[in-house]
């Protein structure tokens, strides 16, 4: 990690940081020791995006079978796990939505429930995003993933990133001030 | 901006602090929960109603445990749903079965995987490094696409008691496995969920209904065909739900024993049902019919349903038509050519209290929604057995419902309003030998709307005393 200051004439105004990430290497060892190491990172991480710890884990238990089938064939398990449960996730939070949607035009009387809970307004907030921005705001937050990793992932540019995040904050804040 | 996003890391941290639960040995194992997709089922799912919301399907749970001895047949034949021929029977010698056939107007195309009944698992990787010969699926059916079902029934044999209990897709514990019956001293076992919890607390109840329909009476011969080790008569389960869509159907059978009654509600008759004692329960807006059958072995019918009935008889299987089973059952019973609005599934108007953790909260908020789909979740064995250990509770009609899972025989759970109890629901055993102690509380609108209300676990014998929920400033 390097990190380069600009002119000193601009520090006080605004800082810049340029981070270049060394090629992590791809991971060398049983699966077993990657089970060990990444497992409960995976279930969080779904956790996060899909907001269901019981999908969660099965999300991430789907990743960990999908990986043992093709252990000896991927290069780079690490990766490939995290885009599984990702994407896994993402895919869930879409099936969420749909389910939502339909089962809103049913004539059905449910009163909401008041919860007097700090953080609820906060944690409601994260689940009105939609899964992109859930994504993004996941693992910029929580992975602390750079925006470019995040673009890589979501497979756009850094910019859209950008982007997503800044209207997700902005989304938040407005449903937390409310 | 600052404030938000460091809320936001906490928050995220806090969140992400969740418990795994599943092994390597899970992962290892992950094809025993196999699940097959359902090739075209999301379009036919969708022009069968699914886009216009409505509830259509059938959930069977079954979960059978073998007996002494008993010879017991791998069950599954299966046919078109379209016809009201049977979908599943067994043929256990000896053995008192229901049998049940599926509506004949289901809309084709919601059977997607009937063809896979029965259909062994093979090249399966070995349990814990063991070859396992005696693991067999009967079934397994499931929607994987991007529909709002997700449906996973399956059925599992295991002939060495040391593998047991395995951990499935579906098994108590995991997200759609809340329903999940199952028997820990047995081996076998079936189940039929649902991803109700994907679609949010406020829909549980309806989702509960959203449910595509397997097969009944899953009975399994292992290969080599020695005898299984018997349990009690009391874990002998034999669960099955049919849940009711917009046309009126409304089906439902499930397991019973006395220690893992329903909640009888007052008034609660006797009747015969072919020579069996049968109990008739009024509950909410439906008649519940239990009935033995085998010795210490209660199926447990409820009332409004549109689904023919075959009843087990000395001489053998026996289709009650419609005039019988109204006798049987009551009034409650109709058969619709003509769909008849049926009251739907009771939509929780959910109550939450505090947990001790605020970061609980969602987490409870989502599991009581899935928990309080009205009295069924709770007075069927799906719900609490196979849920969470989480207390819950659920003011409909009146009444205050609480569950909570409880440690000792002579815990009891007390309703307080302003200080007063106002009720009392004592601890009991389920089949599973887990500790329940579940009931209603009559309180009216009034009382509920005035009154500050807390539910408490409390203990005499050993002093103890613990709030499970202040209830209060939460308004039905």
């Amino acid at each position: 990690v390097r990190t380069k200051e600009p002119n000193a004439r601009f520090v006080s105004l605004v800082r810049v940081t340029v981070v270049t990430r060394k090629p992590i290497p791809p991971f060398v060892g049983t699966f077993d020791e990657f089970f060990d190491r990444h497992a409960d990172e995976m279930v969080s991480l779904a956790r996060l995006i899909t907001g269901s710890v019981e999908s969660a884990e099965e999300i991430a238990q789907d990743a960990f079978t999908v990986v043992y089938q093709r252990w000896d064939s991927v290069r780079d398990p690490v990766p490939y796990l995290r885009s599984t449960v990702i994407n896994r996730s993402r895919s869930h939070v879409r099936r969420v939505v749909v389910g939502r949607e339909k089962l809103r035009s049913i004539p059905h009387d449910v009163q909401e429930v008041a919860l007097a809970e700090p953080d609820l307004a906060l944690r409601r907030a994260l689940s009105t995003l939609n899964e992109r921005q859930r994504t993004a705001v996941v693992l910029r937050f929580w992975a602390d993933w750079s925006e470019t990793q995040i673009a890589s992932e979501l497979g756009c540019r850094n910019g859209t990133v950008k982007s997503l995040l800044s209207r997700s904050l902005e989304q938040l804040r407005k449903a937390v001030d409310q | 901006m600052i404030d938000l996003e460091s809320n936001l890391r906490r928050v995220l941290a806090e969140d992400a602090a969740v418990p795994r639960t599943f092994t390597l040995d899970d992962v290892r194992n992950g094809h025993v929960a196999h699940v097959a997709d359902a090739k075209g089922l999301r379009g036919r799912a969708v022009m069968a109603g699914l886009a216009a919301a409505a509830l259509v399907g059938v959930g069977i749970w079954t979960v059978a445990r073998q007996g002494d001895n008993r010879v017991i047949t791998d069950a599954s034949t299966s046919s078109s749903p379209t016809t009201s021929e049977p979908v599943a029977t067994s043929s256990a010698s000896g053995t008192p079965r229901a049998r049940f056939f599926l509506p004949a107007r289901l809309p084709e195309g919601l059977y997607p995987s009937m063809a896979s009944i029965g259909s062994p698992i093979e090249d399966r990787p070995p349990l814990n490094g063991t070859p396992v010969a005696g693991l067999r699926e009967l079934r397994s059916v499931s929607d994987r696409s991007e529909t709002t079902l997700r449906v996973v029934t399956g059925s599992f044999v295991l002939d060495d008691p040391a593998l047991a209990p395995v951990t499935i897709h579906g098994a108590p514990g995991r997200a759609d496995a809340r329903r999940a019956v199952w028997t820990e001293k047995g081996f076998t076992f079936a189940l039929l969920t649902t991803s109700s919890a994907e679609f949010g607390a406020d829909a549980r109840a309806r989702a509960e209904a959203v449910m595509v329909g397997a097969t009944l009476e899953s009975i399994v011969l292992p290969p080599d065909g020695r005898a299984i080790p018997t349990a009690s008569p009391d874990d002998w389960y034999f669960s099955a739900s049919y849940g009711p869509d917009t046309a009126g159907m409304w089906f439902s059978v499930s397991s019973y024993n006395p220690g893992d009654g329903l909640l009888p509600s007052e008034g609660a008759v006797e009747r015969q049902v072919n020579g069996h004692q049968a109990n008739v329960f009024s509950m909410a807006d439906r008649t519940l019919v239990s009935w033995e059958i085998a010795p210490g072995v209660h199926a447990v019918l409820s009332g409004s349903f549109d689904a023919q009935v075959a009843l087990d008889t000395a001489a053998g299987f026996r289709e009650v038509d419609d005039a019988e089973v109204k006798k049987l059952f009551g009034s409650n019973y109709y058969r619709n050519d003509v769909p008849t609005p049926v009251p739907a599934a009771p939509v929780p108007k959910a109550l939450i209290g505090r947990l001790p953790s605020d970061r609980e909260v969602v987490s409870l908020y989502e599991m009581v929604g899935q928990h309080t789909i009205g009295y069924d979740s709770l007075t069927h064995d799906g719900g609490m057995i196979g849920g969470s250990a989480r207390p819950v509770v659920h003011f409909q009609d009146d009444r205050l419902l609480v569950a909570a899972y409880v440690s000792e025989s002579d815990d009891v759970v007390e309703v307080v309003a302003n200080d007063v109890v106002v009720g009392q629901i004592s601890g009991r055993a389920t089949p599973s030998d887990t500790l329940i102690a579940y009931g209603t509380v009559k309180m009216s609108m009034d009382q509920w709307a005035t009154q500050v209300v807390k539910v408490r676990l409390v203990n005499d014998r050993l002093g103890t005393s613990s709030w499970l929920f202040d209830l209060s400033g939460f308004t039905p």
